[in-house]
């Protein structure tokens, strides 16, 4: 986790101190820090130990108060239902736990006092949880930390920070779930904790309501002060410590832009993207440079369903710098594995490199009369299979975390995909021989971009998991029209009926075959192609950052029964400019 | 002695809620009630145990109780395993 002291690029003006972390509930936030200090309980001492009966008794008394202290948290939230029920009932089950509840005994009864035995006993069991493999449980280790704090707090009488003033800013160690629940009560700005996790309760809490938070800023509450004023940004994960005024304008101009997006695009934005009738589709964003990844639309998306590689490889350092196919792996799988966790838990569609066509034609040195139709795509990796194999193998080893999902470009044949799986499958065989880890389910997936490989949809979808129609390729390759060229830019249409035959033949193909089928093309984000795509019954769209919520908000509005007509419609016309007609554009 | 085999087949495995409702079940039985996975076990009423249980999907669980109920509790349980907690 970074936590970088970074400096405002722009010198000689007065620096801002930011902090990094992670964020797991987006928002903004401008507000003054509170400090939850980390409560330490010398374990030398043994506080008023009395007698093991007498020790008993308050262990007991606080499970009580405890229990009564989330009664009355149940009740303040009962409008929040579920999420918040069920994780409050499961810290009751905590108190009444008869392991924890045998083990505090038995220290009690070795001389240890309520808090030293609760403490030691917590201590262990958060051991134990560490030890797990399973990422999600060893995250529940720092709420575990913090329900023992709180119950330590009771046990020694100490009431909650109650003199928290309105929009603080609480910087913790960590936070437990029903601490969440009573800072909401206090109308707190934002959350920042130490440690934590992005489906830790808290995090899940603070999400629910709609709380800033950012987690694992090491050392945030020593770095911080009380009163410090703080602009909380929690889609980037950042913190600016008593800014500048200038860096304080800037960030109130992008939190009026968000209370505009917010107002314009409703509440829909953070809700699960679904039609008008409540038929969910995924919405994922497209994404070519790592800096996109800090823009809020990325949390509000449900993951990346395209990661254009080549360009965010600096693909050119292996040509002109020489840097070797061992460093070129490493770097590759730098950024893919940070972009993975960026965007984790959510998946993240990583399509190998695009090369040839018009994209850095330089690169090979060599001139195609007719590049579009020449060595491009899958076409080139498989020709250099070493150098694809860089590519491969840094996805697999990015792949740890189970999110990331392989793609290849411009396929045409059954034999690029047959070749494409066996040179993954060698390079699994690689990696278990060197003991790297990587995720062996992860899921292989084509772009259906020429008529070919639409027409042989039906083959194609055997040997895969997912399918995802790029529409400009596609719609260019059956046309025969480059949409640069102005005088044929004409024939260039997606809306062209051929075009929206290959695109239904290839999805019920692949539904046929139960496999997955997004889209990812500026169709997608065309606004009057929403009732089609939706139509078409795509499992997921793919967008640009920029069009994301604009896209999330024309789905919310189409009825999928309405859309289906509309497309069966549009299906039947001859000509694309029929169906531009029917479907209103210009 | 009562002991029944079962799979995990909820895809987030035995998380926090599928535990509490182990827990829950467990609770109402007075015997003693035990899981077991690749040769670790914990108490099935004591949700901490649970947590640390290895149950991903797809893992078999042992489930052992012993004492009053035991035969209904291993049948509970393990018709709570198959529903997949009521998340699928």
């Amino acid at each position: 986790m970074n936590n970088q002291m970074d400096e405002n690029p722009e010198t000689k003006k007065p620096k801002d101190i930011v902090l990094k972390g992670i964020p797991v509930s987006k928002g903004y936030a401008s507000g003054k820090a509170f400090i939850i200090k980390r409560n330490i309980f010398n374990l030398n001492q043994n506080g008023n130990y009395l007698n093991p009966s007498e020790e008993i008794e308050r262990f007991k008394q606080t499970i009580v108060e405890y229990k009564n202290e989330l009664l009355r948290y149940q009740n303040s939230i009962s409008k929040e239902k579920s999420i918040a029920t069920d994780i409050l009932d499961s810290i009751k089950l905590l108190l009444e736990d008869p392991d924890i509840e045998k083990s505090v005994i038995e220290y009690i009864h070795s001389g240890k006092s309520a808090e030293l035995a609760v403490e030691l006993t917590y201590q262990k069991f958060e051991k134990d949880l560490l030890s797990v493999k399973n990422k999600f449980i060893r995250e529940r280790a720092f709420e575990i930390e913090q329900i023992k704090n709180r119950f330590l707090e009771l046990l020694i009488n100490k009431k909650l920070s109650t003199t928290i003033p309105e929009n603080s800013i609480v910087v913790a160690p960590s936070l437990s779930a029903d601490q969440v629940i009573a800072f909401k009560e206090k109308n707190v700005a934002a959350l920042i904790t130490e440690v934590g996790g992005t489906t830790t309760h808290s995090s899940i809490l603070a999400r629910s309501f709609r709380i800033p938070s950012v987690i694992g800023i090491p050392n945030a509450t020593k770095l911080i002060s009380n009163n410090d004023h703080l602009l909380v940004d929690a889609y980037k994960g950042i913190i600016i410590v008593n800014p500048t005024q200038e860096t304080y304008f800037e960030f109130k101009e992008k939190v009026e832009d968000e209370n505009y997006i917010t107002k314009e695009l409703g509440d829909i934005i953070y809700r699960p993207t679904q039609t008008k009738d409540g038929k969910p589709i995924e919405l994922q964003a497209n994404i070519n440079y790592k800096e996109e990844l800090d823009e809020r639309e990325i949390y509000l998306s449900d993951g990346i369903g395209l990661v254009r590689t080549e360009h965010l490889v600096p693909i050119r350092d292996f040509y002109d710098k020489n840097i070797g196919f061992d460093y070129f792996e490493q770097v590759q799988y730098e950024l893919y594995h940070d972009v993975a966790v960026k965007v984790y838990p959510k998946p993240v569609i990583f399509r190998a490199f695009d090369l040839g066509g018009d994209k850095f034609p330089s690169l090979f040195g060599m001139t195609e009369a007719n590049p579009m139709l020449g060595f491009r795509g899958i076409r080139y990796l498989l020709a250099n299979p070493r150098f694809f194999k860089t590519q491969l193998r840094a996805f697999l080893r990015a792949s740890v975390e189970k999110n990331v999902q392989i793609m290849i470009p411009m396929v045409t044949t059954l034999e690029e995909v047959l070749d494409s799986l066996r040179l993954i499958e060698e390079c699994k065989e690689e990696l278990k021989q060197e003991n790297q880890e990587f995720d062996p389910n992860v899921k292989f997936g084509i772009m259906i971009e020429t008529p070919a490989a639409a027409l042989q949809s039906d083959i194609l979808a055997n040997y895969v998991d997912f399918i995802s129609i790029g529409t400009n390729d596609l719609t260019q390759y059956t046309l025969v029209a480059d949409r640069d060229n102005s005088q044929v830019s004409s024939y260039f249409s997606p809306f062209h009926p051929s075009v929206l035959k290959l695109m239904k033949y290839t999805i019920n193909n692949a539904k046929r075959k139960g496999k997955k089928v997004g889209i990812c093309g500026e169709l997608a984000s065309h606004p009057a192609a929403t009732g089609l795509i939706i139509g078409l019954e795509f499992d997921s769209i793919s967008v640009s950052v920029e069009n994301l919520l604009q896209v999330k908000k024309w789905i919310s509005e189409i009825d999928s029964s309405f859309a289906k007509a509309q497309l069966q419609k549009a299906l039947r016309f001859s000509t694309s400019e029929q169906v531009r007609e029917f479907l209103e554009i210009d | 002695m009562a002991t029944e085999y079962v799979k995990v087949i909820n895809p987030a495995g035995m998380h926090t809620r599928p535990a509490a409702q182990i827990v829950k079940t467990a609770s109402r039985y007075k015997c003693k009630i035990l899981m077991e996975v690749d040769g670790y076990t914990v108490n099935a009423k004591s949700i901490i145990g649970l947590m640390t249980l290895p149950a991903s999907m797809g893992t078999t669980v042992k489930i052992t109780a012993i004492g009053e109920g035991e035969e209904e509790a291993v049948k509970e349980l393990k018709a709570l395993f198959e529903r997949g907690f009521d998340e699928l």
